[in-house]
């Protein structure tokens, strides 16, 4: 099936999949799937949170398709609708409890551990399995304590490659926002990254 | 163009989201300045210990779970549809019919008592005649026919 899709770019496949094909919307998933669910993982950083949320993004895409037109590039139409289910899972949790910057981060597994568990992990592990593990937790605790604008702008920069303006068009905002953005992230990303940096 | 001004523009510099005069007058800059070509160095290291966060995987039921949430979708509408379907074709026409029966019930009602001058003294008619009958079933030498007899007799003098 891959070979058959190769060379059909992703607004041929959401044209395709209004006219029924549902092997170009299943093409669809294949080629989004990883980023939709490491955005939204990135962003929360909850794993088991962050599939289920991908999966509603890829259900009102296929609700949606009867409504579907070719306005923007479908990439930035699917991030949009990650973003936002994103945001509006932020502010639920919101309601029912602050972040703290003690608070322990949860794990891929969903469970909340704090960096000492993460570090005794009981299969026997190598020093660089260890570095690996520490230097992930650290990032992404550097990156959870961002403001959501912040956060959600390195994200989609960093990690997706994504343009300013494809992010601006993303996040509803001027390109001039999406860059003042990234300059604060850097700020204080560097400022809690500090150790990692070669003087 | 001052550090401050520069500083703030590394990080689109970097990124290549400059326009061609904003570039090079930074490049410009920082051929002078080690400051921030000591900045910039920290930007780029920034977004390599940034990437080297690893990605997650998707779970081997991801796409098996998103057809079934699919066909849960679809029932859901089926059955939403098929509500609609039965309040459509059944349930509207019997309650308009029997709204209608109710209607004429009613208003025959409403007629017969308001617009029909003889029922009243048909009743009374009725209820008259009913009373003399009930006259015939009184027993022979019972107190209620010594009663009527002084009665009548007194109407007879």
């Amino acid at each position: 099936m891959k070979e058959k899709f190769k060379n059909i770019s992703d607004t041929q496949l959401m044209l395709n999949f209004k006219s029924g094909d549902i092997p170009a919307f299943e093409e669809l998933i294949k080629r989004y799937k990883k980023s939709v669910i490491n955005v939204i993982y990135r962003f929360l950083g909850d794993r088991d949170e962050a599939e289920d949320l991908a999966l509603e993004v890829f259900l009102r895409v296929y609700k949606s398709v009867k409504r579907y037109r070719v306005e923007a590039k479908f990439s930035t139409w699917l991030y949009k609708i990650a973003v936002n289910l994103s945001l509006s899972e932020l502010k639920k949790r919101r309601k029912h409890f602050s972040i703290s910057l003690n608070a322990p981060i949860t794990t891929d597994k969903g469970r909340p551990r704090e960096l000492i568990d993460e570090l005794a992990d009981p299969s026997p592990s190598p020093e660089k399995i260890l570095e690996e593990k520490e230097r992930n937790f650290l990032i992404k605790k550097a990156i959870g304590l961002l403001p959501p604008g912040q956060r959600m702008v390195i994200i989609l920069q960093i990690y997706e490659g994504l343009s300013y303006k494809e992010i601006s068009k993303i996040l509803g905002c001027s390109v001039k926002s999406v860059e003042s953005r990234l300059y604060r992230a850097r700020i204080s990303l560097k400022k809690r990254l500090q150790s990692y940096f070669k003087k | 163009m001052r550090c401050k001004k520069v500083r703030q523009k590394l990080g689109a510099y970097l990124d290549g989201e400059l326009k061609q005069r904003q570039k090079e007058l930074i490049k410009e800059h920082l051929k002078k300045c080690a400051d921030c070509r000591q900045e910039l160095t920290f930007l780029a290291q920034l977004s390599e210990i940034l990437k080297k966060w690893k990605e997650v995987e998707c779970s081997d039921e991801f796409e098996t779970n998103i057809w079934q949430s699919i066909s849960l979708e679809k029932e859901k509408r089926f059955s939403f549809q098929n509500a609609l379907w039965w309040a459509e074709q059944i349930f509207l026409p019997v309650g308009i019919a029997i709204i209608l029966i109710a209607g004429v019930v009613f208003l025959n009602d409403f007629l017969s008592e308001n617009f029909s001058p003889q029922t009243f003294d048909l009743e009374e008619e009725y209820f008259t005649l009913s009373a003399l009958d009930s006259f015939q079933d009184i027993s022979p030498d019972s107190l209620s026919e010594v009663y009527i007899d002084l009665i009548l007799e007194g109407e007879g003098q």
